[in-house]
C-alpha cells in the first residue's frame, strides 16, 4: 500500500506493482466476500486520504507581483518584530539578572562553593645537640566513610575496596555500613526532665525502642530516649503514644526523627593508615567516582628512640598538649599554628585545584635542640641497663654534665617508660623527669662539698690530722659511727676523704660555725631549684616549674648534732642534679655554672641559643684544687671507690652509701634510718685536673648484690667514663692504660710513655 | 542580487558564529568532568549536520517537496514505534524491550531516543524539519481558495501535524510539543489560513496545554514558582536557582572562558539545556548579548531571504525555519534566565546533542536551498528584463 503510493506518478512501476498485487489475489479471494469488500473499501479510502496530503503539483506563477500568496511576508514581518521585541525583553531581564543583581548573586554563589580549610602544621620537633631526631611527627591518614552518600550501585565495590585495602573483614564492614544506612545508630532524646509519674507511664507502656534514663543534668528527673529503627513498623504508633504522654506534638517528634535521619553520619573506618594505602583508596575512588569516602591527614607524635630520654622529653595527651618533660615545658612554643586556605569546590564536594588561595601559611612549632649528645646518652643508657639488671634497684639515675658550661650531656633515668606505648605509662611518678624532682639524702658524696666549704672558710691543709675515735663518737649525746668495722684513729684530711670517715668529716665541719657552713651550702645551690632548662642569651629563661627544691633545713631548725650530720649527707635532701651542679663547682675551679638542658630553639628558621651562665663562685680556685687533690685519692688503692677508677685518667670522685630514712607513722619517732635500703652513689669528674664532665651515678635501694656506692655505682661510673672519653677522643693523661703485656716485652716503651 | 548574496553571507556567518559559540561552550562545560569526549562528539555531530545541510542545499527542492509526505510518515512511524515500546514496557515489564529492537529504553524519563549502533537519534527533533518542509510544500502549492477552506486549509495539514504532535506529546516531551505546535500554527498563520479557524485552533491548543500542565502537579509547581527560585533552592527551584547564580556571578564581562564554577556538577544539564547559563557566567552579559544578537540576525536575515523568494514554498520554508530557531532560542534563554517556566529545551546551534544540531542544520540547509535557487532565479530575471546595471549607466553617461 505505502510502497505503491510512494511513486504515484510513475505509471509503469505502479502497473507492475498492481500486477504483483494481483498475483497474490488468489489467497485473498479465498476470504469471504464481505471481508474482501470491506478490505478493498478501506484500502481505497486510505489511498484517497493519502492523496489528499499530496502537493497538487499545480505550478504557481513565479513572478511575485502575480503571486496569490503575497500576504505571508507582511504577517511574517509582524511576527519577526514581535519576536525581536521579546528578545529585547529577555535581554532587559538578563541585564537585570546579570548586571544589576550581580553583586548579590555573586555573593550567594561564593557562599555555595567557597570553603575554608585548615592546613595542618607540625608540632615543633625535639632534637639532640647534633640534630638527631628525638621527637617527631608522622603523617598518618585517617579514613572515614559516610555510607549514606555511597553511590547505590557502587556500594559493594566501595565496601570491598575498603575491606581489601585496609585488611578489614568485609562482612563486619558491611554490617557497620548497613547499620548506618538503616539509621540503627540513631537515638533521639525525645524529652529531658521528665517527672517520675510520666516516666512510670512510659516504662509501663513498654514501647519498643523507647528507654527511660536518669537525666544527666538534673537528679530525680528522667529523660526519654527513642531509637526509631527498633520500633520498626510500630514507629508511628509509638510516636503518637509518646506525644500523648509527654504532651508534645507528634509532628514535632516526627520532624525530630526526620532531622536525625538526614544528619550526616560519618564513621571512622580505620585510623593511622599508611600514606600508600590511603593514596590507593583515593585513586580508585576518584577513578570510579565513588562518593562518601573521606581521607584526612593528621600528624601523630612519634618518639623514634622509644624509651631513651623518655622521662626528659615527656609525651602528649590525646589533645596534643604536652603532659610532662620538654613537651610540657615548651608546649606553648611547640604548638603549631595551622594555616588557613580558601578553595572552591565543585558540586560533588571536590576541591578545584586551581582555586586554592592560601590565607595564612601553616607555621610549624618551635623546634628544640637539647644539649644531650645522643651517642653519650646511648652509652649511659646501656650501662644503666646493665646496672639495673645486676642490682635491681627501685630507681637509678646517671647524670653527666659539662662543668665548664653547665650543659647536661646525658641523663639516664630508671624506671622509664615508652612514650609510644600508653600501656607503659601507668605510674604517675615515673613519667616525669624524676632526676629533677626526686629528693634523696646524699650520704657520703656530700662530704666532698662540705669539706670544700670548711676549707674555704678555714686554712686546713690536706695533711692536717683529725682523731677518728676508733669508729664511734658521741657528740651531742648521740653516737656517730663510721662504716661498720672501721677503727680509724688519726687520719689526714686526704685519708678521711679516701676512706670516707663520718667522724673525721664531722670533726672537720666543727672547725667552722654552723652559719658559715649553712651559708656555704646555700652557695653551692642546695635548698634551691637549679633552674635547669633554657637560658637564652637574651629573653626570659624557661625552666621546669615542678623541679624539686631539695631540703636544706634553715639554721633555726638545726639541732645540736646537725653540724655533724649534714656534712656527711644526713638530714639534707637534694636532687641528683643539685649534687652534680655542686660538684661542677669543684671541677670548674670553684666556679659554679648554671645547668641547662636546651641548646637552642628554632622558630621559623630563627635560632635562639642558650648561653652558659655563671651561677656563682662558692669556693676559690685554690680550694677547688685542694679538694680535687683529695677526691683523686678515692679511686686509688685503699680508697672506697677503687672500682670507679678509669684506666689512663685521674678521677676525682666520691662514693656515697646513704641509709634511707624510713618514715613510719606507726612508730612514735618520726622514722628511722633503714639497715636494708640504701642509696648507693658515686659522683666524680674526669680527667680530674681538666674535667670533661661531671658524672653522677645514683642507685636507690639496690636489692641484689652489694649496697655500697663504690661497688654498686662505681663500676658503672668507670665504664661510662671510659666509653665517653673514648667517644670524645680525650687522650689518656696517665700511663696506667699501657697494657702490662707491653711492659713485659718492650721495656723502654713502658718506662717512657 | 547583491542583497540576496549578502543575506546568504549573513546567514552563513550567523550560523557559523553560533556553532563556534556552541563548540567552545560544550568544550568548556564538559572538559572538567569528562575531558574532550563531548567536545569531539559534538564536532562529529556538527560535521554530520553540516554535510546534511550541504546535501539539502544542493538537492532539487521539488524532489524534497515530493518526498516530504514520506519523510513525515517515517518520522510518525518512528515516534509511534517508540510509543509502542513505551506502552509495552508499562504494560508488561522491562524485558518487553527485547521485542523492540533499536529502542534503548527510558532515557531522562521518556522514550525519545532510537539507537542505531553508536548513534542515538531523537525523532521528535527531526519532526520539526519534516513538518516545516511538509507544511511549506502543502501550503505553497495550493491556491488561496483551497487554503481558506476548513478542509484544505486546516483539516488535512492539521491532521498530519496532529499525528506528529500527538506522538511527541505521548513521548513525554511537552516543551518540544509546544515548540513544534507553535511552528505549525505560525506556518498556518503565514500561509493565510482564516483567522477564525486559527483562533479556534489556538484556543484548542491553549486548553490542551493547560490541561497537560494542570494534570501534572510537578509541572504546576514549575509554572507557579519559576519567578522566585531562591525560595525553593533545594526543590523544584534547584536548577533555576543555580542558573541564576551562574548568570548573576558572570556580571557584565564574565569570569572568563572555562572559569565557570557552577558548571562543575552544581548546574544540571549545563552542556545541553542550560548551556547559556554557563555562557553567561563565563562571558558575562556581553557574551549573552552577542548570542542574542546572532539569533536576532538569523531571524532578520530569514525575513530578508523570504522577501527575495519567488516561490511561496521557499518563502514559507524560510519563515518557518527563521521562526523555529528564533522562538526556540527565545524560549530557551527565557527558561535559563527565569523569564518563563522551566522546560527542557535545547538552545539551537549551542547545546550539546546530535539530533538537535543535525535537525536544525538540515532546516538551515532548506533555507540555503531557497537562497541558492532564488539567486539563480533573480539572475535569470535580471537577464530577461534587460536591466542595465548601474555601472553601465554610469559608463554611458561619462563621455558626455
Amino acid at each position: 500500500m505505502s510502497s505503491a503510493s510512494e511513486q504515484p506518478k510513475q505509471q509503469p512501476l505502479w502497473l507492475r506493482l498492481r500486477a504483483a498485487a494481483r498475483r497474490v489475489q488468489a489467497p485473498v479471494a479465498a476470504l469471504p466476500a464481505p471481508v474482501v469488500r470491506i478490505g478493498r473499501l478501506l484500502g481505497q479510502r486510505l489511498l484517497r486520504f493519502w492523496r489528499q496530503f499530496a502537493p497538487d503539483g499545480k505550478q504557481l506563477p513565479q513572478n511575485r507581483g502575480e503571486s496569490t500568496n503575497f500576504a505571508p511576508l507582511a504577517r511574517y514581518a509582524c511576527l519577526a518584530v514581535v519576536l525581536v521585541l521579546l528578545f529585547g525583553g529577555v535581554a532587559r531581564h538578563i541585564y537585570n539578572l546579570q548586571v544589576t543583581r550581580h553583586q548579590e548573586l555573586y555573593l550567594e554563589a561564593q557562599k555555595l562553593y567557597t570553603r575554608m580549610a585548615v592546613k595542618q602544621a607540625q608540632r615543633g620537633k625535639i632534637y639532640d645537640l647534633a640534630g638527631n631526631l628525638l621527637a617527631g611527627n608522622i603523617a598518618i591518614q585517617n579514613i572515614y566513610a559516610e555510607p549514606k552518600r555511597f553511590n547505590k550501585k557502587h556500594y559493594h565495590a566501595i565496601t570491598k575496596l575498603l575491606a581489601d585495602t585496609l585488611q578489614l573483614d568485609y562482612n563486619e564492614l558491611d554490617r557497620r555500613f548497613q547499620a548506618i544506612q538503616r539509621h540503627e545508630h540513631i537515638k533521639i532524646c525525645i524529652k529531658d526532665f521528665v517527672d517520675t509519674q510520666a516516666a512510670h507511664h512510659i516504662v509501663n507502656a513498654a514501647l519498643p525502642g523507647v528507654t527511660v534514663e536518669c537525666s544527666q543534668k538534673a537528679s530525680g528527673l528522667f529523660r526519654v530516649i527513642f531509637r526509631p529503627t527498633q520500633a520498626g513498623r510500630q514507629r508511628q504508633d509509638v510516636v503518637n503514644i509518646l506525644a500523648r504522654i509527654l504532651d508534645l506534638s507528634a509532628e514535632d517528634i516526627d520532624n525530630q526523627i526526620l532531622r536525625a535521619f538526614n544528619r550526616p553520619s560519618e564513621i571512622v573506618v580505620k585510623r593511622h593508615v599508611d600514606y600508600s594505602v590511603a593514596h590507593k583508596i583515593k585513586k580508585v575512588a576518584e577513578k570510579n567516582q565513588y562518593s562518601g569516602i573521606r581521607i584526612e591527614e593528621e600528624y601523630l607524635r612519634n618518639y623514634p628512640h622509644d624509651r631513651q630520654l623518655a622521662n626528659l622529653i615527656g609525651f602528649l595527651d590525646n589533645n596534643g598538649k604536652g603532659v610532662s618533660g620538654i613537651e610540657a615545658l615548651f608546649d606553648a612554643h611547640m604548638q603549631p599554628t595551622p594555616g588557613k586556605i580558601q578553595f572552591e569546590r565543585d558540586g560533588s564536594n571536590r576541591m578545584i585545584p586551581q582555586s586554592v588561595i592560601t590565607m595564612s601559611e601553616p607555621e610549624n612549632g618551635t623546634d628544640v635542640y637539647l644539649t644531650i649528645a645522643l651517642p653519650i646518652q646511648q652509652i649511659v643508657d646501656e650501662e644503666l641497663t646493665r646496672l639495673v639488671a645486676l642490682h635491681e634497684p627501685k630507681r637509678a639515675y646517671v647524670i653527666m654534665m659539662n662543668p665548664k658550661t653547665g650543659a647536661i650531656m646525658a641523663l639516664g633515668h630508671y624506671p622509664s617508660f615508652n612514650p609510644n606505648d600508653r600501656s607503659t605509662m601507668t605510674d604517675g611518678a615515673i613519667i616525669q623527669p624524676h632526676a629533677f624532682m626526686m629528693g634523696f639524702e646524699p650520704g657520703s658524696i656530700m662530704k666532698g662539698i662540705s669539706i670544700a666549704a670548711v676549707m674555704e672558710q678555714r686554712p686546713i691543709g690536706l695533711e692536717d690530722t683529725f682523731y677518728c675515735e676508733r669508729g664511734t663518737w658521741y657528740y651531742g649525746g648521740r653516737p656517730l659511727h663510721d662504716s661498720s668495722g672501721s677503727r680509724f684513729e688519726n687520719m689526714t684530711v686526704l685519708e678521711i676523704v679516701k676512706k670516707s670517715s663520718n667522724i673525721g668529716t664531722a670533726k672537720i665541719a666543727l672547725e667552722i660555725e654552723e652559719k658559715d657552713l649553712y651559708q656555704h651550702l646555700l652557695d653551692f645551690g642546695f635548698g634551691r631549684r637549679t633552674g635547669v632548662g633554657f637560658i637564652p642569651a637574651n629573653g626570659d629563661p624557661v625552666f621546669f616549674r615542678n623541679e624539686a627544691h631539695g631540703r636544706l633545713p634553715g639554721l633555726e631548725q638545726w639541732s645540736k648534732v646537725s653540724i655533724t650530720r649534714i656534712p656527711i649527707g644526713q638530714g639534707i635532701l637534694c636532687t641528683p642534679l643539685q649534687m652534680v651542679q655542686a660538684y661542677g663547682a669543684l671541677a670548674n675551679h670553684g666556679i659554679m655554672m648554671q645547668p641547662y638542658i636546651i641548646a637552642k630553639t628554632v622558630t621559623g628558621g630563627v635560632s635562639r641559643f642558650s648561653s652558659p651562665l655563671v651561677k656563682g663562685q662558692p669556693i676559690q680556685p685554690e680550694t677547688a684544687r685542694k679538694m680535687t687533690q683529695a677526691l683523686k685519692e678515692v679511686t686509688t688503692k685503699g680508697g672506697t671507690g677503687t672500682r670507679a677508677a678509669v684506666p689512663g685518667f685521674e678521677v676525682a670522685g666520691k662514693t656515697g652509701t646513704a641509709q634511707k630514712w624510713i618514715s613510719d607513722p606507726s612508730l612514735k619517732a618520726k622514722g628511722y634510718y633503714s639497715h636494708r635500703e640504701y642509696v648507693a652513689s658515686f659522683i666524680g669528674y674526669v680527667p680530674a685536673d681538666n674535667p670533661e664532665f661531671v658524672l653522677l651515678v645514683a642507685v636507690d635501694s639496690p636489692s641484689t648484690g652489694a649496697h655500697y656506692g663504690g661497688t654498686v655505682a662505681g663500676p658503672t661510673f668507670s665504664r661510662v667514663s671510659v666509653r665517653t672519653l673514648c667517644f670524645l677522643q680525650i687522650p689518656p693523661t696517665t700511663d696506667a692504660l699501657t697494657p702490662p703485656a707491653m711492659t713485659a716485652s718492650t721495656g723502654t716503651a713502658a718506662t717512657n710513655p | 542580487m547583491g542583497l540576496s548574496r549578502s543575506l546568504t553571507c549573513v546567514l552563513l556567518v550567523t550560523v557559523a558564529g553560533l556553532l563556534c559559540f556552541g563548540l567552545v561552550m560544550v568544550y568548556s562545560t564538559t572538559f572538567a568532568q569528562d575531558g574532550t569526549k563531548y567536545f569531539y562528539r559534538q564536532m562529529q555531530w556538527m560535521g554530520i549536520g553540516v554535510a546534511g545541510m550541504v546535501a539539502v542545499t544542493l538537492m532539487p527542492r521539488e524532489w524534497l517537496s515530493r518526498w516530504s509526505r514520506v519523510i513525515l510518515l517515517l518520522i510518525v512511524a518512528a515516534l509511534a514505534y517508540l510509543f509502542l515500546a513505551h506502552v509495552a514496557v508499562k504494560l508488561f515489564s522491562k524485558p518487553a524491550l527485547r521485542f523492540f529492537p533499536l529502542v534503548p529504553g527510558r532515557i531522562k524519563g521518556g522514550f525519545r531516543w532510537l539507537r542505531l549502533g553508536q548513534i542515538s537519534i531523537q525523532p521528535s527533533e527531526f519532526a520539526k524539519f519534516g513538518l516545516i518542509l511538509y507544511l511549506a510544500t502543502y501550503y505553497g502549492t495550493r491556491s488561496r481558495e483551497t487554503i481558506e477552506t476548513w478542509k484544505g486549509g486546516v483539516l488535512i495539514p492539521g491532521l498530519a501535524s496532529a499525528m506528529v504532535l500527538g506522538f511527541i506529546f505521548l513521548g513525554k516531551d511537552l516543551s518540544s510539543t509546544v515548540i513544534t505546535a507553535s511552528v505549525v500554527l505560525v506556518m498556518m498563520f503565514l500561509a493565510g489560513v482564516r483567522m477564525r479557524f486559527l483562533l479556534s485552533l489556538v484556543l484548542l491548543g491553549a486548553v490542551a496545554g493547560t490541561a497537560a500542565i494542570a494534570l501534572n502537579p510537578e509541572r504546576v509547581t514549575r509554572v507557579v514558582s519559576y519567578r522566585h527560585p531562591e525560595l525553593r533552592k533545594q526543590g523544584d527551584g534547584y536548577q533555576l536557582w543555580h542558573s541564576h547564580l551562574a548568570m548573576g556571578s558572570g556580571g557584565f564581562r564574565g569570569r572568563g572562558v572555562t572559569r565557570s564554577i557552577m558548571k562543575r556538577v552544581y548546574l544540571p544539564e549545563a552542556h545541553t539545556d542550560f548551556i547559556l547559563a554557563v555562557l553567561g557566567e563565563e562571558m558575562g552579559y556581553l557574551g549573552v548579548l552577542a548570542v542574542l544578537g546572532l539569533y536576532v540576525l538569523f531571524l532578520v536575515s530569514t525575513v530578508g531571504i523570504a522577501h527575495l523568494c519567488r516561490d511561496p514554498v521557499d518563502m514559507l520554508i524560510c519563515m518557518g525555519v527563521g521562526f523555529l530557531v528564533a522562538f526556540q532560542a527565545l524560549v530557551n534563554i527565557s527558561v535559563v534566565s527565569g523569564w518563563c517556566p522551566t522546560t527542557g529545551l535545547t538552545a539551537p546551534f549551542l547545546s550539546y546533542g546530535g539530533s538537535s544540531i543535525i535537525s536544525i542544520l538540515l532546516c538551515v540547509g532548506l533555507v540555503f536551498n531557497a537562497c541558492r535557487r532564488n539567486l539563480a532565479a533573480i539572475h535569470q530575471e535580471m537577464l530577461d528584463t534587460k536591466v542595465i546595471p548601474t555601472y553601465k549607466v554610469f559608463h554611458l553617461a561619462r563621455p558626455e
